[in-house]
């Protein structure tokens, strides 16, 4: 990767122009991964990868054409282009197909730019530790440290430059806890951070997901069915809002399936739910300085108070439907906290359920959906009470982001998201 | 295609004094995809993703290392690093007992590469627009359509250090037809997928006219369905069919019976020569040829250089063995019988299925249908989800009514949920007619991977639906 630079790339597209094409872009990913694996509580693997991805991009009399490839030899780098050639002069003309233009994007570096192999096992050894002697019920499947570092190059015919290196660490696990051969539902927990300084088990919410997990271990069937207030942990609103905010982006607005496409300044949901997209929020390891489609990524509001303020869409979606270009490719959520206390929160629910995490399908592009409820407890005046399993939770996408009727002060931090727990009705939970 | 043959002496300076396993692997996936969405070239992308890695094994830790140049000197340094790595792991914990068992393939090669020759990305795309034309002028009361082509071929060439020098390529081609109409309650969808092993000209190098009666078929599905019902929820006697049985029992029983996540504590790991289905249930996991024919993912020699061998799971209701690797295969004290593959270059070998088939019953599908007062037959998996406790929840895209023995009207969105082995211990008639799901499945494991799911239709209870 040393002899890569943008004079580099700018060789490459003078070459896909000298090929017949009107417009040109090339860039270049380099992927440095380190992986620590444990397996049962103990070490498994360690694996690292370098990879190149090479993304050849043109426009030949309005028709539009990638190709990808993972080799930057002569040989490939020929037949890339002839590739590109080939699917252009077989594409329709689309007007709509345009390139970044030249901009003030940032050519940074940011994070760890090498991993440290001692203190990543150092930092697991520690982890696995702490769980041991802390929670002794826990049984670990899986834990996966994973060190990043990505540089992407990118130039255009239009003037864009970009060269920027990103490192941060990534740490998921897979558990569930045993007692007297009973066991609790699996859980699992994610976050990344730009260092190893904090214990792993205090990044992102896999302490409580931990402590959680060993009060399940008295799981029972939930029978019946309940209609109360429902109180929905991050993950498992993460999950639901990675739905509903499809229908802001390019796939459904395009081919016309969007719920929300002439709703712009409209409400769209509760009045409670604020919603902003931060790509460079300090908080965040796992930041983003370019849009996908190459322009300097800044942060939006997409919700205001219920308010839709803006679409999600690509340049290419927004030419297409005539609306405004995301100014980011929406990954880094702040959600805005409330007023209540998590113990308020739940504190004001009789009679209603916690869910904890959602697993498995998907809503029908209506809005109904129907999803097992996993990691969940009863909350009976205004406490978390009995852990329950075999439940699903079912109800309207778009009714329930209306009908959340509170959000915590607190937020779960992630490394990349900032999400509240907040409470809904209109789901209802059904049992055996 | 990087020679790894001229590598194979360098296995033991590589391991140093360390008693040392190693496998170098040389990788290619060749991916084509064009999705035509409302007419309209959404994508048209070619993606090859080539590169070389290694995978040591010492002291009981794996290493591995992988680079997406594939030259003789990037395998050098990924088998000097894979090495490096376990020795790291070795060096700063212990782990007693841990073995890995040797295989005596010798060499092997096989392609299933088409005999005819590849056709350029404008034929496809003129083979597309000509459908997609058809569908707008014969249904111009659509909300959307889209098209969609994908191709998948897989080569890699892996040498061990007992021995092994393999040398396989297998591809799979799928095209999908999506359908959206609106409703009063919201847009309804529909999508149908043909396909299989082989090129894009193996399977669609021909008129496309011929495609018109499955798109008529996909029509009157969509416009059924909008016209359609949501099912009452709970439990309920249903017919799972072939496609959605095929993928239930897939995700629900056969990831349970994977010797990784059976140490990982699934819910199969005391079950072993126990009752957990009916005995009208019988599983396995075939490595290439099932009833004589070629499977849809047809595995000879695993990516550990172990001969793939089909797998009883459950024989008329019994567990009968796990899925292995060469490393659990020895904690089991079992045959490892070619269940690791790795999807890319720079993903390291996983045990996975391959071609998971519930073998047909006695029963005829009408049959199946009388014997149901007031149940549902269960078509078009969608998203869904088993852990290795066992429960499990499925989207399913359509299907009908059952009521007093006859298919009535044509169901909505809906989802099944349930115990995996509360599932099949329920399952009362098996169809004795069975299809190869054609979807294009993609198994999520860490890792993608291509799978075949096969399966007659089943008569069991399932809960389904939420309200």
């Amino acid at each position: 990767m040393d002899h890569i630079n943008l004079d580099f790339l700018k060789r490459i597209m003078g070459r896909i122009v000298t090929a017949g094409f009107d417009h040109a872009e090339v860039q270049i990913v380099n992927e440095h991964l380190t992986e620590m694996q444990v397996d049962f509580s103990d070490f498994a693997l360690l694996r690292n990868t370098e990879s190149d991805q090479i993304t050849l991009r043109g426009i030949m009399g309005g028709r539009f054409a990638t190709i990808m490839l993972n080799q930057l030899d002569e040989v490939n780098l020929q037949t890339g282009i002839a590739l590109l050639q080939e699917a252009a002069q077989s594409a329709p003309v689309d007007t709509a197909r345009s390139f970044a233009p030249s901009q003030l994007v940032p050519n940074n570096e940011m994070g760890p730019l090498e991993p440290m192999h001692y203190q990543m096992h150092e930092r697991v050894s520690h982890f696995l530790k702490n769980v041991g002697e802390n929670y002794p019920e826990c049984m670990l499947k899986q834990s996966l440290l994973r060190y990043i570092r990505t540089r992407t190059l990118r130039a255009n015919t239009e003037g864009l430059e970009v060269d920027s290196t990103e490192g941060y660490y990534n740490h998921g696990v897979r558990f569930l806890s045993k007692r007297n051969g009973k066991t609790s539902s699996i859980n699992y927990s994610g976050a990344y951070a730009s260092d190893l300084e904090v214990e792993l088990l205090d990044w992102g919410g896999l302490r409580r997901a931990i402590e959680s997990s060993s009060r399940e271990i008295a799981i029972v069937p939930f029978q019946g069915k309940l209609t109360g207030p429902i109180v929905i942990a991050p993950d498992a609103f993460a999950v639901l809002l990675n739905f509903w905010l499809a229908h802001l982006k390019d796939d459904r607005m395009i081919s016309g399936t969007s719920k929300f496409s002439a709703s712009l300044e409209k409400p769209v949901a509760s009045p409670l739910l604020t919603i902003g997209i931060e790509p460079r929020n300090p908080a965040f390891a796992k930041q983003e300085f370019m849009t996908e489609d190459g322009y300097g990524s800044e942060p939006s509001v997409i919700l205001q108070n219920g308010i839709l303020k803006t679409f999600m869409l690509s340049d290419y979606g927004a030419k297409k439907t005539n609306l405004a270009r995301s100014v980011n490719s929406g990954n880094n959520w702040v959600i805005e906290g409330g007023t209540k206390s998590l113990v308020d929160l739940f504190g004001d629910v009789d009679n209603g359920l916690f869910l904890g995490r959602l697993s498995g399908g998907m809503p029908a592009a209506n809005g109904d959906f129907a999803i097992v409820a996993k990691n969940s407890f009863l909350i009976e005046s205004g406490f978390i009470s009995k852990p329950v399993s075999e439940l699903i939770v079912s109800g309207n996408l778009f009714q329930i982001m209306s009908a959340i009727t509170s959000v915590s002060r607190e937020r779960a931090v992630d490394g990349m998201t900032m999400v509240p727990w907040v409470c809904v009705e209109g789901m209802t939970a059904t049992g055996r | 295609m990087l020679d790894l043959k001229s590598l194979k002496s360098e296995f033991s300076t590589a391991s140093g004094v360390y008693r040392v396993y190693s496998e170098i692997r040389y990788q290619e996936n060749r991916k084509i995809l064009l999705v035509l969405n409302n007419g309209e070239l959404e994508t048209n992308l070619t993606d090859t993703t080539r590169g070389v890695s290694a995978r040591s094994f010492t002291g009981g830790y794996w290493g591995f290392s992988s680079y997406s140049n594939p030259s003789k000197d990037s395998a050098l340094s990924a088998l000097r690093e894979s090495t490096r790595n376990a020795k790291f792991l070795a060096g700063r914990s212990q782990k007693s007992g841990s073995t890995i068992a040797f295989s005596q393939v010798g060499k092997f090669d096989k392609s299933y590469a088409s005999s005819k020759s590849p056709m350029s990305t404008a034929i496809w795309l003129e083979f597309l627009k000509f459908l997609d034309a058809m569908i707008l002028r014969k249904y111009p009361d659509l909300k959307s359509r889209q098209l969609r082509m994908q191709a998948l071929d897989i080569e890699k060439h892996i040498v061990t250090s007992d021995g092994q020098e393999i040398h396989t390529m297998v591809p799979r081609a799928h095209f999908t037809v999506s359908m959206t109409k609106s409703t009063k309650q919201g847009p309804i969808q529909f999508q149908d997928t043909r396909g299989g092993l082989g090129q894009l000209q193996d399977h669609f190098l021909v008129n496309p006219d011929t495609f018109e009666s499955w798109i008529d078929e996909i029509y009157q599905m969509t416009a059924r369905k909008a016209e359609g019902v949501s099912p009452a929820a709970g439990p309920r006697d249903v017919i799972l069919a072939q496609d959605l049985a095929a993928i239930v029992m897939h995700e629900a029983i056969g990831h349970a019976a994977e010797a990784d996540l059976v140490l990982a504590g699934s819910v199969a790991a005391e079950q072993v020569e126990r009752l957990v289905g009916s005995p009208l249930i019988s599983f396995t996991d075939f490595a290439h040829t099932y009833a004589g024919k070629t499977c849809p993912q047809p595995v000879h020699i695993d990516d550990e250089g172990i001969e793939a061998e089909n797998t009883s799971i459950i024989h008329n209701g019994v567990l009968k063995s796990f899925m292995n690797n060469r490393e659990t295969a020895m904690h089991f004290e079992q045959k490892p019988t070619g269940h690791a593959r790795a999807f890319s270059h720079s993903d390291e070998p996983l045990i996975r299925m391959r071609n998971t088939v519930v073998h047909p019953g006695s029963s005829k599908i009408d049959a199946m249908i009388a014997s149901i007062e007031d149940g549902y037959y269960l078509m078009k998996a969608g998203k869904g989800q088993a852990d290795t406790t066992g429960e499990f929840m499925f989207a399913v895209g359509t299907g009908f009514e059952i009521k007093n023995g006859k298919l009535g009207r044509v169901l909505r969105d809906t989802s099944i949920s349930g115990l995996a082995f509360d599932m099949l211990r329920s399952v009362s008639m098996v169809g004795d007619e069975f299809k190869w799901d054609s979807s294009g499945y993609l198994c999520t494991k860490k890792q993608l991977m291509p799978v075949g799911v096969g399966s007659p239709a089943i008569k069991c209870r399932v809960r389904v639906g939420g309200n």
